[in-house]
């Protein structure tokens, strides 16, 4: 078959095995699991979009997430909104932190984007613990309420969430506008000689990053009931890093899939505890210097060229 | 007032330190070292564990500990960043994977409370009517020492002038002959031990944790892009300024906005001036 | 004959040295041109200049009328100044006809519909038709300079800055670029100004010849009598081929 039709083979039947995962690998442990790979998807997926493409290393996705956690516990706590209005605002925050850093540094040619992304998390994490009054400080906010009755409801609106996000990455990734954001990525100087505003696309790519990953930290906060200033340490950041980068850099697909199966195999590793954080980063190094275009996207690309 | 002048001295200082082994190794070399951070708490756990574990009188495990970690800067430079250089992307990730990995190794081994290190010197001293310890007394004179022998180091010797010229020109060293992955590696040494100078010094009156080197690495991204990156005389000068920006707004608002005066201050450098104080201005 | 490019009183500074010091010149519609110097004498800093790369001390650039100096390198390409560069600039990763796409879908000229078919008609133009598909780093030097050209193309540009396009070139690589030259100059209208030290492969082009040497024009006009010009015969002592 086609290359095309081999790529919507796949994704129906990786829907399909996610779908039916739940029903059964039973029990409320394995959903908080499945519910945090698919979470961990849409962030690593987000994360790609505009790192993977473009080339311009984000090293504070955290900020996003954390924002976007925050948000939502803010809104449903503080406020005693709805909780369904914590993922279109988280979504909204996680944006706006995007303009914020993004607009100054990425009209920059060097390191400023990479070093601003990195302190922007790392400050916001600071100033959660130093406000603590406000923010819980350490503990973070309890007390969130939840999105949906059941866990399993939660897990298919994540699923459902995950396989619309990473569509509409993908959309926007074989589009023109995906050509040129890969352009900017393989060579800025000669995209810009070619007639393209390239700070406009790389702002404008690192927001549709940024909503996502907002969203997604609404929907952890709504699922573990609380949010907290781990989410926005560089442990965070370098998971989704790490996952993009098992997962295939630039595919968006690989991301989610990666994030999906790292997720699985440290929860296997829960008896390791504190070692994960370990074995996460030297995963990261093996990845770059043996496997940096990944394992999940590359495997996929040959599988999928077999019947041509 | 004269609080403040002490005060402001002894965080510039370490600040300086901080900034000025970040930037040389961006000047230089061209890599961004998000390990740098670790480097400063290897410096404090270092002195710690020697003189708890190993019982070493505290100057020599102090010195010990510099000289460790700058070996151990070296090793990361000649094994993770020589073979990726080049391909561009990967090394700025691959340190900050290294930082990780240092920071759990730190948490594992010496768990998460804070820390206790002796102070060089413990008793206290009157300084323009302000009581001040005099380890920070100590840190502001080491750290200026430290510099000032760099200073020297690099104006003066054989190597400093390879690590002038290497920042200046890269293909035209190379043509000079100067080793050029030796000079890479020299310099991340010397980096490595700024900063593990500035966790020694400060880890007497500083707190002693696993996470204690990101905070201080990202006011050193701060100091280095308002001083201009690459610039160290750019660094110098921004560690001043933010240094006792931030002194002054801690006993004149409270300490808790003392974060946000680096992060304006970069904000502001990033929108009005990119290249910083010193740096050179491109297009 | 209507001016397309007017050049005035075009300064740069790189600290206290000149790199350009105050050049002016003017380029007609619709001719091939040419550039020759030494090295350093700042040819290449003028294209930069010329198409917003970098900013002039002083001295203004327009094209057509309409002020191309202070405008950003995107815009200017599309007002309708491309160029090449000195060292081959292909999207690595990026098949061949991707990469003429991105020069078809500048913002003054795209159209969603017909990018894809328009970029492999440009490519057909400049030969490379049966290369479409393959990837951009697999093309040999030759064919890396004629993509660059495509790919300038897809902009619709009224004026095409060649950077040396024939440096490193064999010489039937030499004919067939010279010939695409000549042909998007005859049949597409498109104003040529080149940079060029093969002396050879530029005489046979340029209608018209600036010399350059320390940031200034030294020479101008047809190219024999440039040449036999005593300035430029003491700047290009030994004038390569």
């Amino acid at each position: 078959m086609s290359r095309a039709r081999a790529n919507i083979a796949g994704a129906i039947g990786f829907t399909t095995v996610m779908v039916v995962l739940p029903l059964i690998v039973r029990g409320r442990y394995f959903i908080g699991v499945f519910t945090l790979g698919l979470i961990y998807g849409i962030w690593a997926a987000s994360w790609d979009f505009m790192s993977g493409l473009t080339g311009r290393e984000n090293f504070g996705h955290a900020l996003f997430i954390g924002a976007g956690a925050y948000t939502a516990a803010f809104l449903n706590t503080v406020w005693m909104a709805n909780p369904w209005w914590s993922l279109p605002a988280a979504a909204c925050v996680a944006v706006a932190f995007s303009l914020v850093v993004g607009i100054p540094t990425l009209r920059l040619s060097g390191p400023y984007f990479a070093l601003a992304t990195l302190a922007a998390a790392a400050i916001l994490q600071r100033l959660a613990l130093i406000f603590w009054e406000r923010t819980g400080g350490e503990d973070g906010l309890q007390g969130i309420a939840p999105l949906l009755g059941s866990p399993l409801g939660l897990y298919y609106l994540c699923l459902f969430s995950l396989v619309a996000i990473v569509a509409i990455l993908l959309a926007i990734s074989a589009s023109p506008w995906g050509l040129i954001l890969r352009a900017i990525g393989a060579d800025e100087l000669a995209c810009r000689a070619s007639g393209h505003n390239t700070t406009l696309y790389k702002v404008v790519a690192f927001a549709i990053g940024a909503a996502p990953a907002g969203l997604g930290g609404a929907l952890y906060a709504h699922h573990q009931l609380q949010a907290g200033p781990q989410l926005l340490s560089v442990f965070v950041s370098v998971s989704v890093i790490t996952m993009a980068y098992v997962g295939g850099i630039g595919s968006v697909y690989g991301a989610a899939i990666g994030a999906i199966l790292l997720t699985f195999l440290t929860e296997l590793l829960r008896g390791a505890g504190e070692w994960r954080l370990l074995v996460y980063s030297a995963v990261l190094v093996l990845v770059v210097f043996f496997r940096p275009h990944g394992l999940v996207a590359p495997l996929w690309h040959a599988l999928s060229g077999v019947g041509e | 007032m004269n609080e403040i002048l002490i005060y402001g001295a002894v965080i510039s200082s370490v600040y300086a330190l901080l900034a000025v082994g970040f930037t040389l190794v961006f000047g230089v070399a061209r890599t961004l070292n998000l390990a740098h951070g670790s480097f400063y708490a290897l410096g404090a756990y270092g002195t710690f564990l020697m003189t708890t574990s190993l019982r070493l009188p505290l100057t020599v495990a102090a010195t010990l500990a510099v000289l460790i970690v700058a070996a151990l800067g070296v090793v990361m430079e000649r094994v993770l960043i020589r073979p990726l250089r080049g391909t561009g992307l990967a090394v700025p990730m691959v340190t900050l994977a290294v930082a990780l990995v240092i920071e759990q190794a730190l948490f594992l081994g010496f768990g998460s409370e804070y820390r206790n290190v002796p102070s060089f010197i413990a008793a206290s001293v009157g300084v323009g009517g302000v009581d001040v310890s005099g380890q920070r007394l100590f840190t502001v004179a080491v750290s200026w020492s430290v510099l000032s022998c760099l200073w020297v180091f690099v104006h003066r010797t054989r190597q400093g002038s390879a690590i002038l010229a290497l920042s200046q020109d890269r293909e035209a060293a190379q043509y000079v002959g100067i080793p050029v992955d030796r000079v890479y590696a020299l310099v991340m040494g010397i980096s490595a031990a700024l900063a593990a100078t500035a966790g020694v010094l400060t880890a007497p009156f500083l707190t002693v944790q696993p996470g204690m080197g990101l905070m201080p690495m990202i006011k050193a991204f701060s100091i280095v892009i308002v001083g201009g990156l690459g610039s160290v005389r750019g660094s110098i000068v921004a560690a001043l300024l933010l240094g006792y920006a931030e002194t002054l707004i801690a006993y004149k608002v409270s300490t808790s906005w003392t974060e946000l005066v680096s992060l304006a201050a970069v904000f502001t450098t990033l929108v009005l001036r990119p290249a910083g104080l010193f740096g050179i201005r491109t297009r | 004959m209507s001016t397309l490019l007017q050049v005035t009183e075009l300064s740069k500074r790189f600290g206290g040295v000149y790199a350009i010091r105050n050049i002016s010149f003017s380029v007609s519609a619709g001719k091939i041109n040419g550039i020759l110097g030494p090295n350093g004498a700042g040819k290449t800093t003028l294209f930069d200049l010329l198409t917003g790369f970098l900013t002039p001390n002083r001295g203004e650039v327009r094209l057509s009328g309409t002020l191309l100096t202070g405008q950003r390198a995107d815009r200017i390409v599309n007002l309708g100044c491309a160029r090449t560069f000195q060292l081959c600039r292909p999207f690595a990763g990026l098949t061949v006809v991707q990469n003429v796409m991105v020069g078809c879908l500048a913002p003054s000229v795209r159209n969603f519909r017909t990018t894809h078919a328009r970029a492999l008609q440009i490519l057909e133009g400049t030969g490379l038709g049966d290369k479409a598909s393959l990837p951009a780093h697999a093309l040999s030097q030759g064919d890396l300079r004629r993509l660059e050209i495509a790919r300038a193309l897809g902009t619709k540009p009224r004026l095409l800055l060649l950077d040396e396009p024939f440096s490193g070139l064999s010489a039937h690589e030499a004919e067939v670029l010279s010939a695409l030259i000549r042909q998007l100059n005859e049949n597409e209208g498109i104003t040529v100004l080149m940079i060029e030290h093969r002396l050879r492969d530029l005489m046979l082009l340029a209608e018209r010849l600036l010399v350059m040497d320390s940031g200034e024009v030294i020479a101008d006009g047809e190219p024999e009598a440039v040449m036999r010009e005593p300035a430029v015969v003491a700047a290009y002592i030994g004038a390569q081929e």
